[in-house]
């Protein structure tokens, strides 16, 4: 499923060949770079209609200034924006050509080309209208919570939010940089702490790309197994995220209740799985062997009808219904446009879903219809989580009863070389790895994450509410800064 | 700080700072004030602002791009202050030191009072951390290594 077929176009005929492509139905995922055998090529990765990865792949041959395809293709801005940190390309005619990733004060060739000589770094400027009766909020790095870093200018007319301007970066550690010549154990131990929140989702992501490298076939009683984990993984995100929107609407009781149920998902995963979050559990052509199944999958049942209960009091709450409906609304337009993955887009009333749309391991054998909703307000995104979260208990105490102790396929990685992507549905949506490995060395790992294609709508969300609703939008949507700035 | 002990008495407020951790210390010390752990009937409280603050919580390897948020959070604490690390990305940069983004910690470059290793610490073994350094104040040696 993740194997790659390669399509190799002249710089100047991307825009045609994308345009092409999306026309017959192909769905956009990334837009990375990575060095070819002549300079720098940019790659685009779709998907066809009926399946399976397609890359257009455009030599630029040394030449470092680009046309931006953000006019065809919104949902690639930051990716262009990414490639030009990180690699020193221009994208001309980029509507926002701003740094996105690197620190304000870095000075030195472009990290993943560092043959390059220094670049002339544009300094981050905020969007920034001063004009009478605009009152602007600069609000960050640091926060007044318990939260990742990210700065956000707002500018309001009154109470308003006229627009927001995110700052992300202040989580950038170089991890592409970082996974270059790593050996492949190295390197997962890497991926999965990109994101604590996506974790088993970045390591699902990496271990199928160096599967399909390897060619091999994973037994199905591991990839049950896979299932049952990242679906735990969705489980407790989702507990998170609807406990933070309690905590968001100030239901103190609801709010501790909701921690005291994370907190028994966090247990049951170290119980099983060795780790709270479950680190070290999926590993190319391996999973971790929960310890004692029998007992998880009776915890797993009894969490699922304790957060039913719960979560019907919190959607029965007036003040929960009241505070969320019409709040931090995208439309389904705007959705598709920017390319929204995960709850985000289903509660715009977008059917994406990669467990459905590009099935993979488990899933395959599954017919799983993702749940949507048409509002695209922060109620919306609410309900989509507790909808999921019934049918993520299912689906995990079902997978854990289907998995098995099987034959290994052996230890994969020593002298592998070539390249792969693959797609996962991690809590938050769609997550993209690129790999390509040399001698069983990491050459280029891209990650996109779903909360670096989602951060956008966040803006489109904030404008035209209330700048005291800001905080309640963005838990709505609860986006990772880390696995957005790597 | 060796009037760590009296400084703070029976409570303790701390700020927290993000540094390019990968978010789940900062579940953990969320976790921290849930019905499980209870922190503030400890007396530990997680304060909204600095000058609330009687020392910062620091996560993440120290990014370049946050040294100086972190400075100037830092600074804004009255003093006397703490500064605990915590978790292993803060105390020695673990997967992500070095490199042209990322420190090798912070618990080094800002003479942190505690460090708290594991990757994530567990919110109980924060918890007997932050408790002991209230008992008997700053010493400078690490939480009981962990994971």
């Amino acid at each position: 499923m993740s194997e790659i077929t390669w399509r190799t176009v002249p710089a100047a005929g991307r825009a045609g060949a994308v345009r092409s492509l999306l026309a017959q139905g192909y769905a956009f995922h990334m837009c990375f770079a990575e060095h070819g055998s002549a300079g720098i090529d940019l790659v685009y990765l779709l998907s066809g209609p009926q399946g399976g990865l397609l890359a257009v792949r455009a030599p630029l041959g040394g030449e470092g200034d680009v046309a931006s395809l953000v006019d065809d293709l919104p949902a690639l801005h930051w990716d262009e924006r990414e490639i030009q940190d990180m690699f020193g390309l221009r994208f001309s005619g980029h509507p926002d050509p701003r740094p996105l990733l690197l620190p304000d004060a870095y000075q030195g060739s472009p990290p993943l080309a560092p043959q390059a000589p220094p670049a002339a770094r544009e300094p981050w400027r905020p969007h920034s209208l001063r004009q009478h009766g605009i009152v602007e909020v600069p609000v960050g790095p640091v926060h007044a919570g318990i939260i990742e870093s990210g700065h956000f200018l707002f500018t309001t007319v009154g109470e308003t939010i006229l627009q927001l301007d995110a700052r992300l970066s202040w989580n950038h550690r170089g991890v592409e940089a970082n996974l270059q010549g790593r050996s492949l154990d190295e390197a997962i131990r890497i991926v999965e702490r990109t994101c604590g929140s996506c974790s088993a989702a970045h390591q699902e992501a990496f271990s199928q790309a160096v599967e399909t490298i390897a060619g091999v076939e994973v037994p199905s009683g591991t990839l049950a197994w896979r299932a049952a984990i990242l679906e735990m993984e969705r489980i407790y995100n989702h507990l998170n995220d609807l406990g933070q929107l309690a905590t968001g609407v100030a239901l103190a009781v609801l709010a501790q209740q909701g921690m005291r149920l994370k907190e028994r998902a966090l247990r049951m995963q170290e119980a099983a799985f060795g780790h709270r979050y479950l680190f070290g559990t999926i590993r190319p052509g391996q999973v971790r062997p929960p310890k004692d199944r029998a007992e998880l999958a009776a915890g797993l049942g009894r969490l699922r009808d304790d957060s039913a209960v719960w979560a019907d009091r919190l959607f029965a709450n007036v003040g929960f219904r009241d505070r969320l409906a019409g709040m931090g609304r995208v439309h389904k337009d705007a959705a598709r446009s920017l390319g929204a993955v995960g709850p985000a887009a289903r509660a715009s009333g977008i059917a994406a879903d990669v467990r459905s749309d590009l099935p993979y391991g488990a899933y395959r054998s599954l017919d799983l219809a993702p749940e949507t909703a048409t509002a695209g307000d922060a109620l919306a995104r609410a309900e989509i989580r507790r909808l999921e979260l019934a049918q993520s208990f299912t689906l995990a105490i079902a997978m854990l009863q289907e998995g098995g102790e099987e034959e290994r396929p052996g230890a994969l990685g020593a002298e592998l070389s070539g390249a792969a992507a693959a797609i996962v549905e991690s809590p938050r949506g769609a997550e993209t790895q690129f790999l390509r490995l040399s001698q069983g060395r990491v050459e280029r790992l891209h990650l996109r994450s779903a909360s670096f294609a989602n951060w956008p709508l966040i803006m489109v969300a904030a404008a035209d509410n209330p700048i005291g609703d800001f905080p309640l939008i963005n838990k709505s949507f609860e986006l990772c800064y880390a696995c957005c700035d790597r | 700080m060796e009037s760590g002990g009296r400084l703070i008495g029976r409570s303790l407020a701390l700020r927290h700072v993000d540094c390019g951790s990968c978010n789940a210390c900062e579940s953990e010390l969320a976790m921290l004030f849930s019905p499980d752990y209870d922190a503030q009937h400890s007396g530990i409280d997680m304060v909204a602002s600095p000058r609330h603050a009687d020392g910062l919580i620091v996560t993440g390897p120290g990014t370049r791009q946050m040294a100086d948020a972190l400075a100037r959070t830092l600074e804004a604490v009255g003093e006397p202050r703490l500064v605990v690390a915590l978790g292993d990305c803060a105390v020695f940069g673990h997967v992500h030191k070095g490199g042209y983004a990322a420190g090798s910690g912070i618990g080094a470059p800002l003479a942190a009072d505690l460090e708290i290793l594991g990757c994530p610490p567990a919110p109980g073994e924060i918890l007997q951390a932050l408790r002991r350094l209230m008992r008997e104040g700053a010493s400078g040696e690490r939480a009981a290594a962990t994971k």
